[in-house]
Formats: structure tokens, sequence, C-alpha cells
């Protein structure tokens, strides 16, 4: 066979047999399990409010026991309302993972809340809802000759993170403050960790059957089992109305936080004569 | 037809020994021994015992067979090319070995029985297919008979008659007369090319495709359903590269009437790489999961390494044009890819050829 002709041969059998090396030095390390990821710690993915943005922070451990490296690794997240709807996206900066090595990624979601409707970031403060969370892996492998995408989601039950609002009227009792009678109505909530060593805001409103009408705002600071007391001041005619005779009385206790509201609301009958 | 070219004075011994020693491998030794493999593996590994009942008659089969073509092969190297002897024992070796493909179905006894231990496979779909490229080789005994009968008849070395053909007026063109092509070799290219694009590749799909039904996955099925699609665009890419393949074969190197139907099926058979190779992308899902491999880079450099095809046959023609031009455009008898080989012993003259 003429020189060039046995030329080119050998070239196609070498183009033939390197593909053939990069496809067992590709596939072995995924048969042997080469290449994992995974957090490095569950107890650090826990979410958390940094002002109005919800917020997870988790290092993931990917281990390349390949022969080539691991490139433009990304991890992306997507959130969904019941609906469907996108809440928010998340998606890290690309990296790459060197052969033989393992690497932490720390990788990140935030959830602004303020992004949200007034609706949704309701729903996700004060009822919890339904979510729908779609993770995203892209990466390439073998001198980026390979790509790979991995594409799952599910869903998610959110817990709300106000949640429990209880008026205890069964508990209220009348006093005094300042010299001006008040009745005092407390009322319980629950806090998620995610907010605790916050604040919310509470409007407590007392109205009797004759229109008597009154307010009272206070901060509630939230933590674990949170019992508030709402001191709403009467003035001396309703003062006298409850503790003459039954009074139909309303107090409805609303919640602000992060610009969202939520309220309960409670009519009773009382009768103080007897003090509170 | 002259019986005395059945005398044992034209055959050689020695080419005939060679021929037998490769008959047996082939027919044989190979596969007495992937049955003796087969026998031993099912009986240590406690098998079923239906398949080495099988095993067994598949034993007989091949000892039997095997030997027969064996010396068959004898026979068929001993005599030379372009011998109504060779001709008889190359027709024989070929009907012999699709009986012998045959009769290892054992009457659709192997497909019952690998279908109730393994997986429901089509076995006479395999033999059909199989049978396609058997024909070829029917073919090819009569095709080397017609290529190497005039050689044998003059007994000179000429490899045509023609006589020589003036350079100057040759044209392009002419590459394609018929006279210049050897049979022999379009059919082997043909039949190689069949084997390797089409066959083998719709045994893999069938193969897969039983295995794969067998598991009973529900996520696999858009894999068994590209599988399908594969299989159609192989038979209907595979068919005209067989066709171009006999063409390539069948002109001799330097001539355009080869250089064209080879850069043509080089072009086809890129586009056969990635066909089968599902254009470099898998799919999967798998419990709500979409897997997404892309290997479209490796594939593509799979069909560079291929495409350099295209630079070896116009390299080809280049080379060997002037050659073949200048050795007064014979026919290429000998194998595309080696060295020439020395002429076989040359017949002898008409008068004394015929022996009694």
């Amino acid at each position: 066979m003429k020189l060039p002709l046995l030329a080119t041969r050998v070239g196609i059998l070498a183009v033939k047999l390197s593909v053939a090396v990069l496809v067992a030095l590709s596939i072995l390390p995924l048969l042997m399990g080469g290449i994992g990821i995974g957090l490095e710690d569950e107890e650090e993915g826990d979410w958390a409010l940094d002002g109005s943005t919800i917020r997870l922070e988790a290092p993931l451990m990917v281990s390349n026991d390949g022969f080539f490296d691991v490139t433009d690794l990304r991890v992306g997240f997507t959130f969904k309302d019941r609906d469907g709807n996108v809440l928010a996206v998340s998606e890290m900066d690309p990296v790459d993972i060197p052969a033989g090595r393992e690497t932490a990624i720390p990788i990140e979601i935030a959830l602004d809340l303020y992004d949200l409707d007034r609706q949704t970031r309701s729903d996700l403060i004060f009822n919890g809802t339904d979510m729908a969370f779609d993770l995203s892996v892209q990466a390439k492998y073998t001198w980026n000759l390979v790509g790979m995408s991995v594409d799952g989601g599910s869903e998610m039950g959110w817990d709300a993170l106000l949640g429990n609002l209880d008026v205890r009227t069964d508990m209220a009792y009348l006093g005094e403050m300042d010299g001006n009678h008040t009745v005092v109505v407390p009322f319980t909530l629950y806090a998620n960790d995610m907010v605790r060593d916050g604040q919310a805001l509470a409007l407590t409103e007392y109205w009797d059957s004759q229109g008597y009408y009154a307010n009272i705002t206070q901060m509630v600071d939230l933590s674990d089992n949170i019992w508030e007391e709402a001191a709403v001041p009467l003035s001396s005619e309703a003062y006298d109305r409850v503790m003459t005779g039954e009074e139909q009385l309303t107090v409805r206790v609303t919640l602000f936080f992060l610009d969202c509201s939520n309220y309960e609301e409670t009519t009773f009958t009382e009768q103080w004569g007897w003090g509170g | 037809m002259s019986g005395g070219e059945f005398s044992w004075k034209n055959a050689s011994a020695g080419r005939g020994a060679l021929s037998a020693v490769k008959g047996a491998l082939k027919y044989l030794v190979v596969p007495l021994f992937l049955v003796m493999l087969g026998i031993a593996v099912v009986t240590n590994e406690d098998g079923p015992q239906a398949i080495a009942d099988i095993l067994v008659e598949m034993r007989s089969i091949v000892l039997v067979l095997g030997a027969v073509l064996t010396a068959l092969s004898f026979f068929h190297g001993a005599y030379p090319k372009g011998t109504y002897s060779r001709l008889t024992f190359g027709l024989a070796i070929s009907v012999l070995v699709i009986v012998y493909a045959y009769l290892l179905l054992l009457n659709g006894r192997t497909q019952e029985v690998i279908g109730r231990e393994l997986f429901e496979v089509d076995l006479w779909l395999i033999f059909t297919l199989y049978f396609f490229t058997a024909i070829f080789g029917v073919l090819m005994p009569l095709g080397e008979f017609m290529d190497r009968r005039p050689l044998w008849l003059n007994g000179t070395g000429a490899t045509g008659k023609e006589g020589t053909e003036a350079p100057e007026a040759h044209r392009p063109y002419h590459d394609f007369r018929l006279r210049y092509g050897s049979l022999y070799n379009g059919l082997r290219l043909a039949r190689n090319t069949l084997t390797w694009s089409v066959v083998l590749p719709l045994i893999v799909i069938i193969l897969l495709e039983a295995g794969l039904t067998s598991l009973e996955v529900e996520e696999l099925d858009p894999l068994l359903s590209s599988l399908e699609d594969v299989a159609a665009v192989v038979v209907l890419l595979g068919l005209p590269m067989t066709a171009l393949a006999f063409f390539k074969g069948f002109y001799p190197r330097g001539s355009v009437s080869r250089f064209i139907p080879a850069e043509a099926m080089v072009l086809i058979g890129l586009y056969w790489i990635w066909v089968i190779g599902l254009e470099g992308k898998l799919l999967m899902e798998v419990e709500e999961i979409d897997i997404s491999l892309d290997y479209s880079g490796l594939l593509m450099l799979i069909m560079l390494g291929s495409g350099l095809w295209l630079v070896y046959y116009a390299l080809e023609l280049f080379l060997y044009r002037k050659e073949w031009k200048e050795g007064g455009f014979k026919k290429d008898l000998e194998k595309k890819s080696g060295k020439k080989k020395a002429l076989e012993r040359p017949a002898e003259p008409l008068d004394k050829a015929p022996q009694p």
C-alpha cells in the first residue's frame, strides 16, 4: 500500500481508537460509582429568613474519581406555586470539579418574598401551601464532549411562617393601666424556626354592641410558644357596660408581617361583674 | 465444463491445507468451542437443562457439518481460481453454510427454549437477515469464476483479454466500462457492507428490543420506540450503501467509477453513524426524573475519523490512476487493501489443461 494511503488509514484508526478509549474512560467511572453528589451535612440545609428573602445555603459535595474534569457544573432550582407559576429561580455559577478531587460547592437558593404577589406571599407566611420544586443539574465531561443533564421535580409542603393565631377570649380579663380601664385579651400564635428572633406587628381591635371601638398595636417578638396580651383601653361607659350586664364584644387581632396581614376575630359575651 | 479440471494435477495440496485450516477454524473449532463453553457454563452454573440439551444437539451438528465444511474447504483451496472444480466446491460450501445455520435453529426449538428460559427473540427473523448475506456468499464463487476464468484459460497472467488501450483516448467516463470490474470484489464488498451496516445492526437492535421488552420497564418505552426508528433508517441507508459498495469493489483503484461510489458511501456512512448513534442524544425518564445525555461531541469525533475516508479515496484515485492507466486499464483482481500477491500457479495451456 502506498505510504499516503497507509498514513490516512493509520490516522483513521488512531481517531477511532482515541474515541474508543475516551468512551471507555468516560463510562468506567460512572459504572464504578466514581462520580458522586450529595449534601455535606444535612443540618446545614436549613432554610433561613434574611430580611425579606428566604434563603437556603448548603454545601453540595461533588466527588470526581474519574479521569476527566467535570466542567460547567450548574445546579438550578425553580420554585413554583401549586398552579405551576414560577415563584423563584435560583441558578448557581458554573463550577469545575477537577478529576480525583472532592469539591464543595456552595449552593444558595434565594426567594425574595417581595418578588411574589401579595396573595402568594400571604399564603407562604400565614397559611402554608404546596409548592413544586424543580431541580436541574447540568455538567460536561470528557473535555466537554459529553454533556449530561438531570431534571427532576417534586412536590413540597410549605408550613406557614406564622400560624395558629388564636384569640384567647376565654382568658380575657379587665385591668387598669395608668388609671384607665383596659380589657386584656391574650392571643397565641406559632412562629416557624425561620422567623424566630424576628418581630411582627399585632393590631388588636375591640368593639361592643353599642358602637364603642378601640384598638392597640404592639410588636410581637417571634419565638417559641408566643403568648401575647393586648391591653385595649376602655372608656368609662364601655367599662360600665361590661361590668353591669352581658355585652356582646368582638375582638380582632390582625398580624402584619412583610406587608401581609392575617386576622383572627372572635365575638363573645362576657360578664365581668366579679372582676378579671 | 471440463471434468479434467477436477484432476488432482491441477490442485495444490499446500493451498488446500491452508484453506482447510481456515475452514476448520471458521466452521468447526470456533463454533465447537462456543458450544462447549455454553455447555460448561450451563452445567457448572446449574443452568436450565433445556439449554444444555439443545447445546448438546448443536454440538453434533457442529461436529458433522464442521468436518464436512473443512474437507470441502481443503478442495476449494486446493484448486486454482477460475476452475470448475473450485467453483463447485465453493458453491457447495456456500450452500452448506446456509444449511448449517438453518440446522442450528433445531426446527424452532432453539427459539422456543431461549424464549422460555431467557427472553423472546425472533431467531427466524435473524436467520432471514443472515440469509441475505449468505446469498452473496453463494454468488461470490460465481463472481470469482467469471473474473478468473480467462486467466485460467489463457494461463498467461494477463488480467483481461481486451488488449491495451490508448491512455490518451481514455476519458474519465470510460472508467465505468464493465470490463474493468471484478465481480468477486464487488460482491465481497457488497456482502461485507450488507453485513456490517444492515444485518449486524439489525440483529443487535432485535436482541436489544427483545432484552429490553422482557424487562417490562415502562421507562424504556421511548428507547424501544427510537430503536424501531433506527432500524428503519438502518435499512433505508444500508441498502443504498450495499449497492454502492458493489460498484466500489467492482471497479479498480484509480478509477473514477470506484471513487464516486466510495465517496458517496462515506457520506451516507457518516449519516448512518449519526442516525445509529441516536443523533448523539439519549433521553430517559426514570421515576419522573428526566436524564438527558448529549454525546454528540464524541459522535462528531467518530464521524471525523470516518470522514477521513473521503481523503483516503481521493488520495487513492490520485495515487493509483497513473499506475492504472500505464498498466493498460486492467481489472483489479487482488485484494484492495492488501499487497499484491503472486499470481496463482498459471494454468496449463488449454491443450494440456484438461486432465482425464
